[in-house]
């Protein structure tokens, strides 16, 4: 019996192996190469199947933990509320406890701090592949998703997905809009996805400016550009702040997310039209009338003069120190920090988010920040050196059924949380640590919900998170607006299109980007903006649009 | 235990002497090792240093580089000279000063900060962002050690390349090198270049490098003092830059003690580079082959005393037995001072010497003792088995022997000695090459007995041709003659005895024969008879009667002469004397000389010696001339009794030459019987009447014969009827033919 297994295993490794070296030489034909590995990795999986697991091919029968196996190896970024307490994911409570409650052998791999592109081009380069890889393939693999299938690194997971991935398939089936976001054009679904499983999990980030002050000067919440002239300007006379309004400008996130811009429905970037358009917002006459009102802020002194440069030290410094009274930023990383780091020293300090400002006093904000569910971020493929696909396929699974759902954003029951009428609630060994971490290093140690990986993010989370009240009003307030209908869908070009649109557009950010910078500051005039539209055009713009639309084309045919 | 002999204690300490030979090696070898430990030491360290060096001076160049080169830029220059607050062009300068700072540091982990200040205008221009220098210090330089104040007029004041340790209130230690535009148009610190190196990257780089966990690398600046020290802080820091040459020193720490310290000059940089290795580090790799060399010096010096004691047990204790055994024997004791081996070899040459003697004695029994059993063997039946002589050395296997007795000339008694010695050896050594010999002196004989494989006379032919070579040898060479008397060849060893016998026999036949080689088979056929016949005698007798002992003594020594003048055994011999003393008695007593066989005691003259022919004729002349004289004169006394035979007898003179004349004729001239004329006859004369008839003839024909007339002429002229009874009776008369008489003249 043994014997036999083993053969069949041979055949099916060796037809695949045959298959695969065929499709290689055939390039005309990358379907072949998918259909060789789609039935290598079912042949293997059946192998392994009436080898180990048992009984793995009816879903219903399945239940974990796993029987013992072959070790997987899995890379992945350690981030650095986890780094700091632990020196690799296996150590943590999490880590130990994800193996455990699948019963599978993790050895987890990780790239040092800051060179995760680094070292997964090193990985690439040596071939040498662990099993899992968490990383952003939609964006950051060179060429795309579809590429990496087709050079052989990862497997596209369609048939892995109805084989053994019930959780998975079953979320998708409920999501559609999420399914959609997850495949590529070609309809492969080549990873388990991190997954925002709210929209307002989405709304990270929002304008907030100082509440005491406000209240100081007796003003409201500025909903409109006008109205945070006033409040500006009044920062700036009344409260002495040397730089009234100041953000990290050198965050590109900040930047392509800066609710000043959607008030006046444009972004430094692409978005999607009303026309159900890509439209590039930087070369529009919109971001003129942006640039304009920036300009004269500036002009007024209402902005930061070290704008340009401005990273989040000098932002926090100058928040907490009063220099700034209004900002921009996430709810937890810099208004809690913020207010956390400056109530030390003034307790009154306060910060309040404020919505999506607008032209017109009491319109509806069309544009606002969010994200797409599935950013592409932390999401894990197989690569093709795995060997039992079967067994890494149903641990990535199990984080998308309830009780993985629950242990991934939530931890272990009666350790990290305690079901309260139905709500898991975290326990003090996560609020309180009775060793003194903070709460993001705490959660990190148990779940993964409070960063990211490859589960559905639960809104919960997010609600025990925020600890001041003014945090837990954010999401309500930064996502009020249609800002969903203009963002855009995790669209893929292909390999070719993202060669020529990443050149294309790398110029004309650098050139936008020092354009938009001379704007504000005065020292090019508006009246040159058409020029400065023109120079773009010339850079190639119309035909990064085309490949854009192209793509989101592809993506609603999906 | 006893006290061990001077001789031991030499050898023992001898051997132990040897063990000297790896102490000193051993000596020899610790004393390089330190000396090899000492140079790699210097050599790692002056190899640690220079990695270091070019590390460091690499790293070091490159944040010069970059502070040159941002100390060259056009745009640092000219922002420098901005003298108050900063309008939106420089602002633009700035955010592409600020990018430029971005792609310059980005890449390198040793820096951790670029930044310029500008000195007129109090700001910053940093890779966090462009700031006033109060934020930029407050948020990154703030530090216990310069205030802000401090700072600023630090940064305010011209550098070039200098180095400023600042340890930040987060943790965070840097090294800020600084370099001053190069605008030579302001008078200086318009603007200076911070770059700020992580010092936990300088640390962590120097300390990979250590190959040893109790030394240290250090950096001296020329000016700042020490930069990085490590641990040995007080030595560090009590080091003077300018004193320091590149190369090994020693000197002393106050935690460590000793140090060797190795200097090497940066190429970039005003800093020495030292690395500072505590002796102890030396002297523990020294002191571990010290205490390697120690135990196995420790171990051979166990292992050599056993082995030494045990070679010198083992090679003593030989020494000890022969001298022991020495002592056991010797009668000489060893004194306490003696050395040993030449009491030994005093000792053994004595031994030897006494064994010599030993055995020449023993020796010369074993010759005695060897004679004993010849002499047995020859003078009786021997009948043992054999063993007992080959155990004397006589060796006589083969089935036949032959005793040879050999009787050398005699002279006086010295020589004898020396004869037979010569004898002996001459004919061993001679025969040996042929035969088993074995001699042995028997009184003035040499006896040998010849071992033969069987008797033939192939063996005899060659034994007796040694003999007489023997014989010719010690005739020409040692001027003495010497008789050899061979018995016959008899078989087995019991034979010897009946050789020797014969042998001894031969003797007598030495007289007799008259020659020096006497063979028993020769003379055992000799003839037993001779030729004595009645009627010589009775000539003899009759002679004797008529008291002519001229007569009578001619006819005897013709009897003599007739039988022993050839080989004739001594039985013959003895005979014929014994005869003719019978002879001698009857002759006398037909004289009339009846007493004479008494009164002359002729027995005792022949029986005990037997003497040559000639004496014994001699003798007999005596005898006869004695017996003669006796008869004639007892003749005078009966004269006249005689005259009727001399009537008788003249008759017979004129009538001899008749054949026909006899007894009977005579009588009846006489007119008496014949038997009564011839009992009166044989009465007067002492002969018989026919006898002398036959005299008569006998001796007429032996005159006619000599006179020439031939047998036939003169047997009737002698009155002999016919030759042939001449023949016959001159035959029985003189013992020879009328013939062979005749042939005579």
């Amino acid at each position: 019996m043994r014997k036999r297994t083993l053969s069949l295993f041979l055949t099916a490794a060796m037809t695949a192996t045959a298959l695969a070296g065929c499709g290689g030489g055939n390039t005309g034909t990358p379907e072949a190469t998918t259909q060789a590995q789609t039935t290598a990795a079912g042949g293997s999986g059946e192998a392994q199947a009436s080898n180990g697991s048992g009984g793995g091919e009816a879903p219903g029968e399945f239940s974990y933990p796993m029987a013992p196996g072959d070790k997987l190896t899995y890379w992945c970024e350690l981030t650095t509320t986890v780094s700091a307490n632990y020196a690799s994911l296996g150590d943590t409570p999490f880590g130990k406890g994800w193996q455990a409650e699948t019963g599978t052998e993790i050895e987890f791999l990780h790239p040092p701090a800051g060179q995760l592109k680094e070292q997964f081009s090193l990985i690439l380069a040596d071939g040498n592949l662990p099993d899992l890889m968490e990383y952003n393939w939609m964006t950051d693999y060179p060429g795309g998703p579809e590429k990496a299938i087709k050079d052989g690194v990862i497997l596209p997971l369609n048939d892995v997905f109805e084989q053994y991935c019930p959780n998975l398939t079953a979320y998708l089936a409920a999501n559609p809009d999420i399914d959609k976001m997850i495949k590529t054009d070609e309809g492969h679904y080549y990873v388990f996805p991190f997954i925002r499983g709210e929209k307002k999990l989405c709304n990270t980030i929002g304008l907030m400016l100082r509440d005491d002050w406000l209240q100081e000067l007796n003003l409201e919440v500025p909903t409109t550009i006008d109205e945070w002239h006033t409040v500006l300007t009044a920062f700036k006379e009344k409260k002495g702040a040397a730089a009234p309004y100041c953000f990290e400008y050198t965050n590109g996130q900040y930047l392509t997310n800066d609710p000043f811009a959607f008030a006046y429905e444009t972004s430094r970037s692409f978005y999607l039209g009303s026309d159900g358009k890509v439209h590039f917002g930087a070369a529009e006459e919109n971001y003129k009338d942006f640039l304009t009102t920036m300009a004269q802020w500036y002009a007024e002194g209402l902005i930061d003069p070290d704008l340009a440069t401005l990273g989040s030290d000098q932002v926090s410094a100058k928040i907490t120190n009063g220099t700034a009274g209004a900002s921009m930023g996430q709810a937890g990383s810099r208004m809690g920090t913020w207010t956390t780091a400056a109530r030390s020293s003034n307790p009154t300090f306060k910060l309040v988010a404020a919505p999506p400002p607008t032209v017109e006093k009491g319109a509806d904000a069309e544009f606002g920040q969010i994200e797409n569910q599935y950013s592409g971020r932390a999401s894990v493929a197989i690569t093709t050196s795995c060997k039992d696909i079967e067994r890494a396929a149903r641990l990535m699974d199990y984080a998308y059924g309830e009780e993985g759902h629950l242990y991934f954003n939530f931890g272990t029951e009666g350790e990290s949380y305690e079901m309260k009428d139905g709500y898991p609630t975290y326990t003090d060994q996560i609020m309180k640590n009775p060793d003194g971490l903070p709460v993001s290093q705490a959660m990190s140690a148990y779940i993964r919900g409070n960063y990211n990986g490859p589960f559905v993010q639960d809104i919960r989370y997010l609600e025990q998170y925020y600890t001041l009240d003014e945090q837990k009003e954010t999401n309500g307030i930064w996502g009020d607006s249609n800002g969903a209908a203009h963002v855009m869908p995790p669209v893929t070009p292909t390999s070719e299109e993202s060669k020529e649109f990443s050149t294309i557009m790398n110029e004309i950010n650098t050139y936008r980007d020092e354009m938009t910078l001379k704007f504000i500051f005065g020292t090019e005039s508006l009246d040159n903006f058409d020029t400065y539209v023109k120079n773009m055009e010339n850079m190639g713009l119309a035909r990064a649009l085309e490949i854009q639309n192209a793509a989101l084309d592809r993506y609603n045919a999906r | 235990m006893k006290r061990k002999p001077k001789v031991y204690i030499q050898m023992f300490l001898s051997y132990l002497g040897m063990l000297m030979i790896p102490v000193a090696a051993a000596a020899v070898i610790y004393g390089y090792s330190r000396q090899v430990i000492r140079g790699q030491t210097e050599r790692m360290n002056d190899n640690l240093l220079e990695m270091i060096q070019r590390d460091l001076d690499q790293q070091i160049s490159d944040v010069q580089k970059i502070a040159a080169r941002l100390a060259m830029d056009t745009g640092v220059q000219a922002i420098s000279k901005v003298k108050t607050g900063f309008g939106t062009e420089d602002q633009m300068e700035l955010y592409y000063l600020y990018n430029d700072l971005q792609s310059l540091a980005m890449s390198e982990d040793f820096i951790s900060d670029v930044f310029i200040y500008f000195n007129n205008t109090q700001t910053v221009c940093s890779l966090q962002g462009n700031m006033s220098a109060e934020l930029f210090y407050d948020l990154y330089y703030r530090n216990d050690k310069h205030s802000l104040e401090e700072f600023r007029e630090y940064m305010g004041q011209p550098h070039y390349n200098d180095t400023l340790r600042i340890r930040r209130e987060n943790g965070d230690d840097t090294l800020l090198f600084t370099m001053t535009t190069l605008d030579s148009n302001v008078g200086g610190g318009a603007a200076t270049i911070g770059i700020g190196i992580k010092f936990s990257q300088l640390e962590s780089r120097l300390s990979s490098m250590e190959w040893d966990d109790s030394m240290e690398a250090a950096i001296i600046s020329s000016h700042n003092g020490a930069i990085y020290s490590g641990e040995a802080n007080d030595l560090i820091e009590g080091l003077v830059f300018d004193e320091l040459g590149e190369g090994s020193h020693t000197a002393f720490s106050v935690s460590e003690g000793r140090c060797m310290i190795s200097v090497l000059e940066s190429g970039v940089i005003d800093w020495k580079y030292v690395a500072v290795l505590p002796m102890g580090l030396i002297e523990r790799s020294a002191k571990q082959i010290q205490l390697i060399t120690v135990v196995c010096l420790f171990g051979c010096g166990i292992v050599g005393f056993g082995v030494s004691y045990y070679l010198t047990g083992k090679n003593y204790n030989p020494l000890k037995s022969l001298v022991d055994t020495f002592k056991k024997h010797g009668d000489r004791e060893m004194g306490e001072d003696d050395n040993v081996y030449q009491w030994l070899n005093a000792q053994m040459d004595d031994f030897f010497q006494r064994h010599v003697d030993a055995n020449r004695l023993i020796k010369a029994n074993a010759k005695s003792l060897k004679n004993y059993y010849l002499f047995q063997l020859l003078q009786d039946y021997y009948c043992g088995n054999g063993q007992e002589l080959e155990r004397c050395g006589i060796r006589l296997n083969l089935d036949y022997n032959v005793v040879i007795l050999f009787d050398p000339e005699r002279k006086d008694g010295q020589e004898l000695v020396l004869q037979r010695f010569i004898v002996m050896n001459i004919f061993g050594e001679m025969c040996q090459d042929h035969f088993n010999v074995e001699m042995a002196e028997l009184g003035e004989r040499v006896a040998a007995i010849v071992n033969l494989p069987d008797g033939s006379s192939e063996y005899l032919e060659i034994l007796k041709e040694k003999i007489e070579n023997l014989q010719a040898m010690t005739a020409e060479s040692f001027k003495f003659s010497c008789t050899a008397l061979m018995g016959a060849v008899c078989r087995g060893l019991e034979g010897i005895h009946t050789s020797y016998l014969q042998a001894a026999e031969l003797e007598q036949y030495v007289v007799i024969l008259d020659t020096d080689l006497i063979i028993y088979d020769d003379v055992k056929n000799l003839q037993l008879h001779y030729d004595y016949s009645i009627e010589a005698e009775q000539k003899i007798i009759n002679a004797i009667e008529a008291g002519d002992s001229r007569q009578a003594g001619q006819l005897m020594m013709q009897v003599f002469d007739h039988n022993l003048s050839g080989k004739v055994s001594a039985d013959t011999y003895q005979c014929l004397v014994y005869d003719m003393v019978g002879t001698l008695v009857r002759g006398a007593g037909r004289g009339g000389y009846t007493t004479a066989a008494r009164e002359l005691d002729f027995p005792d003259g022949f029986s005990m010696k037997r003497l040559p022919l000639d004496k014994l004729k001699e003798r007999f002349q005596e005898l006869l001339d004695r017996i003669c004289e006796k008869v004639q004169e007892m003749k005078k006394e009966t004269a006249g009794d005689k005259s009727f035979s001399r009537k008788v007898e003249a008759y017979i003179g004129e009538n001899f030459r008749d054949p026909d004349l006899n007894i009977s004729i005579t009588s009846q001239h006489f007119d008496i019987t014949p038997a009564y004329l011839s009992s009166i006859y044989k009465k007067q004369t002492g002969r018989s009447l026919l006898d002398y008839i036959n005299s008569m003839r006998i001796s007429h024909a032996e005159k006619l014969l000599e006179q020439g007339y031939s047998v036939v002429e003169v047997a009737p002229m002698a009155g002999f009827r016919d030759s042939g009874s001449f023949i016959r009776a001159f035959k029985k008369k003189t013992g020879v033919t009328p013939g062979q008489f005749k042939s005579k003249f």
